[in-house]
Parts: C-alpha cells; sequence; structure tokens
C-alpha cells in the first residue's frame, strides 16, 4: 500500500513531462541549429488550439495532433520569416509571438469554440504495455500511459541520433557552431535552419496538443501556463543534450508532482518554492557549468 | 585554332562592397595541370575574387566559366559541384566536431553527396596515408594546432578529387619543413591533371612552386606573367607599384637616435595566445623617442598577439612592459591611455570603431578628461562638436559632417578617424597594427603623414604591418618576427633594393 | 538635433504608425471573421479610451506600468542588452515598496512614497544586476537568466502574499492595504491619474538625458554598438554591462513600485498581467526613443483601456483583440524594418559598384 504513492507521483511526473518533452526536443534542434525560440510556450499554445480543434471538428484524434503540429509550425514560420528571411532579432521576434498567440487564443475561445461550449473534443486513453505494465510501481507508472508518452520518450533517442549520428544532425550543428564555415562546406544554412524550426514549431503544437488531447479535452485560456519556458530552462539544464534535456523535464516535472500533492505528502514548502525551482536550478545550472556546457555559437545571431 | 577552352575562366567579374571595389572586371584563367599564383597585398581583392569562385560571394558583374560553360554564382554547393575545392585562409571547420565529422560532413555536402561515410572515411584514410599527414581523427578540430587544422582543411579538399584547387595562403602558419611537404603535394597534384590556384605573397616560394603568376593591385588584375619570366624583384615592383619607390624612408629621426630617450621598452614579454593564434615568447625591443620602429614578418607570426598585449587588450604572461621607466604591464588601457599609450588595432571594423555611433562620438571617446568633453560626466554637446571638427580638418577625415554614424564612412576615411581619436590625445608612444590595411594609395599616403608627423613631434611609434614596402617607407628600424620570436632586426636606411625584394618574398628576412 | 537626425526620426515614426495601421487592419479583418462589426467595435475602443476625462485618465493610467519598464528595456538595449525579464523586475519592485510602506517607518508624503518607490527602484536593479553580472563576468546570455528570473521573481511575490503578508479575511490573495500617507495622490480631479505620472515623465526625460547627455550613456552606447571595440578602446565593458542592466531594473522596479502606490494600494497577486512584455514592445514601437515609448505606451494603454469597451458592446468577443493589435504592430514592424534594411543593403552594394565604375575610389 505504501507504493501507491511513490506509483502515483511517478505516473504523474511522467505524464507531466510528455508536453514538455516534445517542445524540449524541438527546440533542441532548432538552438543546435541557431534559432532560438522564446515564443516556445506561444508554439505550445498555438498547438493546443488548432489541436483541439481539429480533434473537435473531425471527431479524430489523429487529425487532432496533426493540427497541433500544423498550430505550432505556422508559430514557427511565422518566426523563420520575421528572423531568417527579414534578419529580424530572433529574441523580440519570440518576446512578441507569445504575445500574439496568447491574445489570439483568448480571442478564438470566443469566436471558435463559442458553438461548441460544453462539448469536448476526444481525448486519448492509457494503453498500458502488456507484460510490461504488470511490474510493480515502474510498470504502473510507466507502462500505464497514454501512446503519446510513449511516444514522447522515443522521440528522446531519435533526436539524440539524428543529432549525433547522422549526417544532417552534423549539419545541423555546424549550422549553429559556425555558419560561416557550414556554408563554405556546402551546407544551406538557411534551409537547414527552416527545417529544424519549423521541426520545432511542429514539436512543441504536438505538445500543446497532447496538455489538452490527453487531458480534459476542452482548450482553456494559457492553457501552457508557462510550460514553454520550462521547456526551454529544460535545453539550458540540460546542456544542450537530448538526454539532458529529458533528465531536466522528468526532474522538474517530479518537483511539478510532488507540488500537486503536497499536501497529501506533508510537505510544509511553501509551494510557490517547488513552482520556482526548475527556474533557480536552471540559473545555477547555467552560473556552475560555464565552460563545461554553453549554448550553440551562433545561437540567435542570423548570420 | 581550336584549342579546348581552360579549364576555368573568370570573365570580367567585378565585386563592390560598400566603400570599396575589391574586384574590378577580374580576368583570370586556370589550365589543367598548372599551379597558377595569385599574388597581391593585402586588400589587393585576391580573397574576395576567389569567395566569387567559390560561391561564397554574388559578383555585381562578370562570369566564372568551367570547362567554357558558365558555373552559376554565388552558391558554394555549384562550385564543389564544378569541382572546385578550397582551402581557406579562416578555415572552414566547425570547431566542436571531430576531424572526422568534419571531413565526412565537408565531403558529403560536398562532391561526395552520394559516396557513403565508409567509403570516405577509407579515402581520407588513404589521403592521410599518401601525404603523410597524420591526425588524430577522433580530436575536435578545436583542440588542434592550426597546422594540423590546415591538414584537416587540405584533406577534406583532397577527398573530393576536386579537379580545380584553391589555396589560400597556405604557407603563411607552416614551418619551412610542412611548407616543402605541400609544395610538394601540390605539384604531385599538378601533374595529375589538378588546375591549382595559389593565393600567397611570399614570392620566392611563388616562383620555385608555380608555373604562372597574376597579381593584383587594388581590385585590378595588373600582370600575368609566367613565372620563369620574372624574378622577385620584378614581382615585388608589380605588387606595390610605385608606393615603394615613392616613399623612401626618411633620414634617421633624430640626429644620433642612439642618444634619443627610450619611450617604450619591452622586456622578456611573453604572451599565451588563444587558440589558433602563434604565442609570443620572450620578446624584447625598445622603441625611442621620435622614432618608428617597424615590426616586419609574415601573418601570424605573434606580432598582433603582441601589440595587443601592449596595449593591454590581452594580459601579458610574464616579462615587463616599461614606458618611461615606469612598469605599466598591469595597467589596464584606460591607465596606458593616461600615461600616453594609444593603440591602432589591427582590425577596424571590429575593434577600431563604435560603427553605429557618430563620427563625433567616437572621436569623444578618445578624448582626454582635461578635453573638457564632460565635465562631472555630463556630455558637452557643442565642445563634442568642436573637438569633432578639429581632428577633421586636421586629419583630412571625409564625412559628411560630425553627426554620421562611423560605420557610413569609407575606410580610409575610418581609420583616419581611429588615428584622429588616437593621435589627439598627443600619445607618447603610439602602437598601430596594419594602419593602411586595404586602404588607397591616398588615405595610406595620410595614414603614413600622420604617423610621420607624430614621431618627428617626438611620439614613440611602433608598426605592425605584414607590408614590407609599407614598413620600408615608414620605419627607421625593423625588427623580424617568426613563430612569436624576434628573429631579425635591420636598420631600413641600410638595406638594399635588391634586399627588399628578398624581404618581400619572406625567403631570408631574418 | 540635425536635419538628418529629424528625417531619421520622422522615417521611423513612419514606420511604427504603417505597422500600426497594418495591425488594426488585421484585427479588423479578424473582428470580422468572428461575426462583428469592426467599425462598431473600434468605435467602441475609441470611446472607452478616450471618450471622456476619466476614460483619459484611465487611458493614462494604463499606459503607465508599461512606459516605465519600456523606458529601462531602451536603457538596456541602448547597451546591446535584453532584458526580457522586466516583468520579474516589476513584481520586486512591488514587494520591495510594499515592504517600506507596511513595515518601515511612517514617514509623512512625500518622504515615505519616495523612500519606498527608492527602494523599488533598489529592488528592480538589484532583481536585474543579477543577469548583468553572469553575462559580464561568466558571458552567459542575459536572454535565458531575466526570463528565468521573472517567474522566480513572480513566484516569491506570491509567496509573501499568500504567506507572511496576507491580508486576512479577504477573497483575493493580497496584503493589507498600505497607510495612506505612502499613496500617490491624484493629480487630475476626476480621474485617477495620479503623482506617478510625474514621476513616468520625469523618468522619460531622464533616461532621454541619461542616453545622450552623459557619459555613462555614451559608454553603454559604445558597449551596445560595438563591445569589443569598447573594450579595446578602454571602456569599462564589464561595469558598464551590470549598470546598464541594473538602471533598465530600476525603472522597471519603479514601475511596480508606483502601481502599489499609486493604483491598487496594496501588493496583489498576479498585479502585472505581462506589462513588462509588453514594454519590450513598446521599447521597440517607440523605436527606443523616450518620446517615440511614451507615444506606443499611450496608444498600448488606449488598446487596454478600449478592450474593456469592446467587450461590452460586442458580447462574447474577447478583450484579448488589444494584445493581438500591440503584437501585430510590432512584429509588421520588424517585417517592415527589415525589408528596408535588406533593399537598403542591397542598393548600397549597387552604388558603390556605380561609383567605383565612375573612377571615385571614396
Amino acid at each position: 500500500m505504501d507504493l501507491a504513492i511513490p506509483t502515483l507521483l511517478v505516473a504523474s511526473a511522467i505524464a507531466f513531462a510528455a508536453p514538455l518533452i516534445f517542445a524540449a526536443m524541438g527546440e533542441l534542434i532548432s538552438e543546435k541549429a541557431g534559432v532560438i525560440n522564446i515564443q516556445l510556450d506561444g508554439m505550445m499554445l498555438a498547438g493546443a488550439f488548432t489541436g483541439t480543434w481539429a480533434a473537435l471538428a473531425s471527431g479524430s484524434l489523429l487529425v487532432g495532433f496533426v493540427g497541433a503540429a500544423a498550430g505550432g509550425a505556422a508559430v514557427a514560420a511565422i518566426h523563420g520569416t520575421l528572423c531568417l528571411g527579414l534578419k529580424a532579432d530572433q529574441v523580440v521576434s519570440g518576446v512578441v509571438l507569445n504575445i500574439l498567440i496568447l491574445g489570439l487564443t483568448t480571442f478564438g475561445i470566443g469566436a471558435v469554440f463559442a458553438s461548441d461550449m460544453g462539448n469536448a473534443a476526444p481525448t486519448l486513453k492509457p494503453l498500458p504495455i502488456p507484460l510490461l505494465s504488470d511490474i510493480p510501481v515502474i510498470g504502473r507508472a510507466l507502462f500505464t500511459q497514454t501512446p503519446t508518452v510513449y511516444l514522447a520518450l522515443l522521440t528522446v533517442p531519435a533526436v539524440w541520433w539524428l543529432i549525433n549520428r547522422t549526417t544532417v544532425g552534423l549539419a545541423l550543428q555546424a549550422a549553429g557552431e559556425a555558419p560561416g564555415s557550414a556554408r563554405s562546406m556546402g551546407i544551406r544554412v538557411g534551409r537547414l535552419r527552416w527545417a529544424a524550426l519549423i521541426a520545432c514549431g511542429a514539436l512543441a503544437g504536438i505538445g500543446g496538443g497532447q496538455l489538452v488531447l490527453a487531458g480534459l479535452g476542452t482548450f482553456t485560456q494559457n492553457v501552457t501556463a508557462g510550460r514553454g519556458f520550462i521547456a526551454l530552462a529544460a535545453v539550458v539544464f540540460g546542456r544542450w543534450r537530448p538526454v539532458g534535456a529529458l533528465v531536466a523535464v522528468l526532474l522538474f516535472t517530479t518537483v511539478e508532482a510532488v507540488q500537486v500533492r503536497a499536501q497529501v505528502l506533508g510537505i510544509e514548502l511553501p509551494y510557490q518554492f517547488l513552482v520556482m525551482a526548475p527556474y533557480v536550478a536552471t540559473l545555477v545550472a547555467l552560473t556552475l557549468f560555464t565552460g563545461r556546457s554553453r549554448p550553440p555559437r551562433a545561437l540567435g545571431s542570423n548570420d | 585554332m581550336t584549342s579546348d577552352p581552360p579549364l576555368l575562366e573568370i570573365d570580367g567579374v567585378s565585386k563592390a562592397f560598400p566603400g570599396v571595389l575589391a574586384n574590378d572586371a577580374i580576368a583570370f584563367d586556370l589550365n589543367a595541370g598548372e599551379i597558377h599564383a595569385l599574388i597581391g597585398e593585402n586588400g589587393a581583392g585576391k580573397t574576395t575574387l576567389m569567395g566569387i569562385l567559390f560561391g561564397l560571394h554574388r559578383p555585381d558583374a562578370g562570369r566564372i566559366l568551367v570547362d567554357g560553360a558558365p558555373m552559376a554564382s554565388g552558391d558554394p554547393h555549384q562550385a564543389i559541384l564544378h569541382g572546385i575545392g578550397f582551402v581557406q585562409q579562416h578555415y572552414s571547420l566547425i570547431p566542436t566536431l571531430s576531424v572526422m565529422e568534419n571531413l565526412v560532413l565537408g565531403s558529403r555536402y560536398g562532391a561526395l553527396a552520394s559516396v557513403g561515410r565508409r567509403e570516405i572515411v577509407a579515402r581520407v584514410e588513404a589521403i592521410a596515408a599518401r601525404y603523410g599527414l597524420s591526425l588524430d581523427m577522433d580530436a575536435t578540430v578545436e583542440s588542434l594546432s592550426v597546422g594540423e587544422q590546415q591538414h584537416v582543411e587540405l584533406i577534406k579538399s583532397l577527398v573530393a578529387r576536386p579537379r580545380i584547387l584553391i589555396l589560400d595562403e597556405p604557407g603563411a602558419l607552416l614551418s619551412a619543413e610542412e611548407a616543402a611537404r605541400l609544395w610538394s603535394i601540390l605539384r604531385d597534384l599538378a601533374d595529375s591533371g589538378v588546375g591549382v590556384i595559389l593565393i600567397g605573397h611570399e614570392l620566392e616560394e611563388v616562383l620555385a612552386v608555380a608555373d604562372r603568376v597574376t597579381v593584383l593591385r587594388q581590385g585590378r588584375v595588373v600582370a600575368t606573367v609566367a613565372a620563369a619570366d620574372v624574378d622577385v624583384a620584378a614581382l615585388g615592383a608589380l605588387m606595390v607599384g610605385d608606393i615603394a619607390a615613392t616613399e623612401h624612408p626618411g633620414d634617421a629621426p633624430a640626429a644620433d637616435p642612439a642618444a634619443a630617450e627610450t619611450a617604450l621598452v619591452v622586456r622578456d614579454v611573453s604572451v599565451r595566445g588563444e587558440p589558433g593564434t602563434v604565442a609570443v615568447r620572450d620578446v624584447s625591443l625598445a622603441v625611442r623617442r621620435g622614432e618608428v620602429l617597424g615590426i616586419a614578418g609574415l601573418a601570424g607570426s605573434g606580432q598582433v598577439t603582441l601589440i595587443e598585449a601592449l596595449a593591454g587588450v590581452r594580459p601579458i604572461d610574464s616579462g615587463h612592459l616599461l614606458m618611461h621607466g615606469e612598469d605599466i604591464r598591469d595597467l589596464g588601457i584606460r591607465e596606458r591611455q593616461a600615461r600616453g599609450l594609444a593603440f591602432v588595432p589591427a582590425d577596424r571594423g571590429r575593434d577600431g570603431l563604435i560603427g553605429p555611433l557618430s563620427l563625433a562620438d567616437n572621436l569623444a571617446l578618445g578624448a582626454r578628461a582635461s578635453d573638457g568633453l564632460a565635465p562631472g560626466g555630463l556630455l558637452r554637446r557643442r565642445a563634442i562638436d568642436r573637438h569633432a571638427r578639429a581632428l577633421i580638418e586636421r586629419f583630412g577625415i571625409r564625412a559628411a559632417g560630425p553627426g554620421v554614424p562611423v560605420a557610413t564612412l569609407s575606410g580610409g576615411n575610418q581609420q583616419k578617424a581611429i588615428l584622429a581619436r588616437e593621435l589627439s590625445r598627443d600619445p607618447e608612444v603610439i602602437l598601430a597594427c596594419y594602419p593602411t590595411r586595404g586602404l588607397d594609395f591616398a588615405a595610406t599616403k595620410a595614414i603614413h603623414d600622420d604617423l610621420r608627423r607624430a614621431a618627428e613631434r617626438g611620439a614613440a611609434v611602433l608598426v605592425v604591418s605584414i607590408d614590407l614596402g609599407e614598413l620600408l617607407g615608414l620605419a627607421h628600424r625593423l625588427v623580424v618576427m617568426q613563430g612569436g620570436r624576434v628573429t631579425g632586426e635591420v636598420e631600413t636606411a641600410r638595406i638594399s633594393a635588391a634586399e627588399v625584394g628578398v624581404m618581400m618574398g619572406g625567403g631570408a628576412a631574418a | 538635433m540635425t536635419a538628418s537626425g529629424l528625417a531619421g526620426a520622422a522615417r521611423g515614426l513612419a514606420f511604427s504608425a504603417g505597422a500600426l495601421l497594418l495591425a488594426l487592419a488585421t484585427a479588423g479583418l479578424l473582428l470580422a471573421a468572428a461575426g462583428q462589426d469592426p467599425v462598431v467595435s473600434f468605435q467602441g475602443m475609441v470611446e472607452t479610451a478616450f471618450g471622456s476625462t476619466y476614460a483619459i485618465g484611465n487611458t493614462i493610467m494604463k499606459a503607465l506600468p508599461r512606459l516605465l519598464p519600456a523606458l529601462g528595456i531602451a536603457l538596456a538595449l541602448r547597451a546591446g542588452l535584453w532584458n526580457i525579464g522586466a516583468e520579474g523586475q516589476i513584481y520586486v519592485g512591488a514587494a520591495a515598496c510594499t515592504a517600506v510602506a507596511l513595515f518601515g517607518p511612517l514617514l509623512p508624503f512625500p518622504l515615505g512614497a519616495g523612500l519606498a518607490l527608492v527602494a523599488a527602484m533598489a529592488a528592480g536593479a538589484a532583481w536585474a544586476a543579477v543577469p548583468g553580472v553572469l553575462r559580464a563576468y561568466r558571458g552567459i546570455s542575459e536572454v535565458i537568466t531575466t526570463l528565468m528570473l521573472v517567474y522566480v521573481a513572480i513566484q516569491l511575490t506570491n509567496w509573501l502574499i499568500e504567506g507572511p503578508w496576507l491580508v486576512e479575511n479577504s477573497t483575493w490573495p493580497a496584503t493589507p492595504m498600505v497607510p495612506e500617507a505612502f499613496r500617490l495622490p491624484r493629480i487630475w480631479p476626476g480621474t485617477l491619474v495620479n503623482a506617478g505620472v510625474v514621476v513616468a515623465l520625469f523618468a522619460a526625460v531622464l533616461t532621454g538625458l541619461i542616453v545622450t547627455r552623459t557619459t555613462f550613456g555614451l559608454w553603454i552606447r559604445a558597449v551596445g554598438g560595438n563591445e569589443r571595440a569598447s573594450a579595446v578602446i578602454g571602456l569599462p565593458r564589464r561595469r558598464l554591462i551590470v549598470a546598464a542592466l541594473a538602471a533598465s531594473g530600476a525603472f522597471a522596479g519603479l514601475a511596480g513600485g508606483v502601481e502599489v502606490l499609486g493604483i491598487r494600494g496594496r501588493l496583489l497577486e498576479g498585479f502585472s498581467p505581462g506589462y513588462g512584455f509588453e514594454a519590450i514592445a513598446i521599447a521597440l514601437l517607440g523605436r527606443l526613443n523616450p518620446a517615440g515609448i511614451v507615444a506606443a505606451a499611450l496608444l498600448f494603454g488606449a488598446l487596454d483601456a478600449g478592450a474593456a469597451g469592446l467587450q461590452v458592446a460586442s458580447a462574447g468577443i474577447s478583450s484579448a483583440i488589444a494584445p493581438v493589435i500591440q503584437a501585430l504592430a510590432v512584429a509588421y514592424l520588424l517585417a517592415g524594418l527589415g525589408g528596408a534594411r535588406l533593399i537598403a543593403r542591397r542598393r548600397e552594394a549597387r552604388s558603390a559598384l556605380a561609383r567605383a565604375g565612375a573612377g571615385d575610389r571614396g
């Protein structure tokens, strides 16, 4: 019986992690190529909105997630047009897009979902994996999740493989580290950055879609509640490595899971300190790990 | 006559950068199996031209033909597909990736997109073995020495089996032995039918290695000659034009310079270089009041590192730096300035000026507290404006007014602005690094005159240049640096015209 | 200012105005798509924002908490630094101000209020100095650090409000009201406009003077224009970076203080719905120029105030159209400036060729 609470904690930490993993893996790809997305939260929010919309309209979860990816990718496309095309500053564009998407999706609740009031989009059900889900504690926690949670976990080795084991991944790193050199190697830096950025938007969008479509099925104002910023922090905390970012996300969501159940667990610490923990941890990590970890050299530069 | 078209033909290529015409209707051709050297002073337009050939810049006019067929410009990918390889002066390597990753990347995105990774690795190893270029393939590029990085670049180009291979100043950072090996590799390649373009300014080596030589000056082709038909002196004259002839060194600064007061003493100074730059070891020299001392040497011999350390831009690790007998080694830049030091950095765009700020503001940044431009931390706009107008007049800076952003000035006027800013303090010691790099004749002359006047006024002037002609025209005395050490010293008044040519080639400079 | 400077300012204004018009047009399309009459909607907004003395005062007060951080952000941008954490500095400024007003000595106006506002500035400055130090001495980009500190600041303030400083019997987490002596007095009868406006206008003039008329301003512009060259020239680059970010934070902190003493009278959870982020947009829309920033802040204030009218005028449409217009205006501005830059670069290269071709080598 004592195992119930740890199981629940791990299970919810992993469930909370899925949207963040999608977003963090997207951001990782994009940052490796040299594009920073302060609007990662906006991408998630857009994905949550369009994903809900698509799922409601079609009644299909698959269409919902495709819609979510498209929503995130659309935000990425605006960012790309401004920054990669017109060489605007990536930070400003990101800040502005966050404001824009929060405004647009809030506006859209009334405009789009008004007729659907009370209706919820279809939502994902947990898919226990046979045998594995029977393992005590771990099995319940790890293997009784929605399919997209497994997918999120699979993106981590996939992104690692892409970045470290494929020529495209090497080229991606080249574009983010030394765009000038990359260009004279024949790498089309601009195209590669566009591709990385769109991939980031799509992944973040799917992460946002996960929030709604594996949750309550309804879009509410600012449903991401700043999760994009946590994903951004996780990439930094994870030192621009996929596994590092995954560990960071799991660390952050474990704290979140504890915070949600703080009362049950008899934790006296004010919850605000748990909520700020990811940001404090990232700041401390940045301060301590400098030299050994650093962002791609050309991050945010538009060179 | 129905001869085949040349392997490569550059036809009337022009390229302008803001304020300067880097290439002006260039015509150049290259045959298979030939080593064609491209020489000229810094800023003559060699690197720009090769950049255009390789697609790094898009030409404003003209075209490039490979085997007689025009090649799309402005795309390195196209150049690579046409069999062009480029070993750049600033290596195009990704510092954080390993040697092999760089080679794979360079090949897969180059001409070998369809070649498997394993095949590339095999080719790399074969080339490394054939030419005796041993490298740790798993080391990250940033951990390699400059010479080793060049090996990576060379291998990267050779893996693609280029038909046209361009090398930009390949000998500059190599030891004599390494250079000799490189020349034999190039000859080997040419014999196998590759066309090689060699950018250089070591004239002796150029003549020894190349079949033909094309000389660029101020963006134009001055001559294309067979290497067998010219000697070092003739090439040197073509390269520098009239400057060396018209500006002969002045006589000794003081009637008896040895008796003049020593203003700056550098004693056993060592400076750790950044990765990729040469460290400075145990350099000692002295500059007297009224004297111009030149530091000669090939690019990358440690002279820039040294002068930056003297200016306070980078720390001196050991040794002493004395100004008028006081050790200023541990002082900050501002404190050195207050004691009468001025510095003209090597890279004016990067280190010299604040581009978006106005000319007046840039000039004010170098002013002394006693100039009264900002009493109590409050700027006096009128005084700043007056200060600027006076300097614009005195240094002949051509600008629409003191209020224009300094970045909009031409290169020559930017350099004049730096000199104006630094010389406005009436400094006692002036450190000038590449003071006329990339400038036209008139601007060069104006800057030389400014430095000479400063010396006549009694300042000690230390000039770093890789342009020996410039140093001979300017300096009373020369020291030569090689590999971070001072390897020789000459009085310019005692050097003959023949020796000038030899020294231009970097041959027996020491 | 020279003629060319004036022409440049006029051109900047034209870009900002054009971007705003495009944003309004886009918002009109959105409203129409949502089944609303854009003309009626915009009339409602204008009416609510400017329809009466009270409305104008309300617009001004809505501009205030955006104006002050925007001035600070512009100052940091002059030094080439991104203070995207003004939102957090607003909160710590408000908290410090509240602490002085609640627990400090009960001083008469304007001493007490002054002291509380100084505390607000100091707290904002300290909060922003942390990323400054990390940037200057450890080379860590201020973009991520200022942003991360926003959420730390908000949670810290929330804890103070819900914990040690919580007032009893309140439906919404808040501290007790600060003593009346600390409140900023109203200065325009019939409106909510208080003395904070004077503080803000003073701050606008002050930042303008700092940038154009002080050595500090010249030096931070130098660092912002070319950090490397500034170091080579001998400017104290690191200390300037810390100082510029701290100064930037001080203005954001002041905004928090003015909001507490002028409007709310106490520290409220979530009192700033993103003023610090909007301020980034305002700083850019105002082209970093104090007068332009005041205008842009008033515009944002009017949109915010007017949006309230929209909700009433056309039921069902959320007032979220205001931030949409704000963000679109800046996005269009970025696009316009970027496009103009690309065109200028091409034209410059062409004219350089023409000049050189004519034999004039400059």
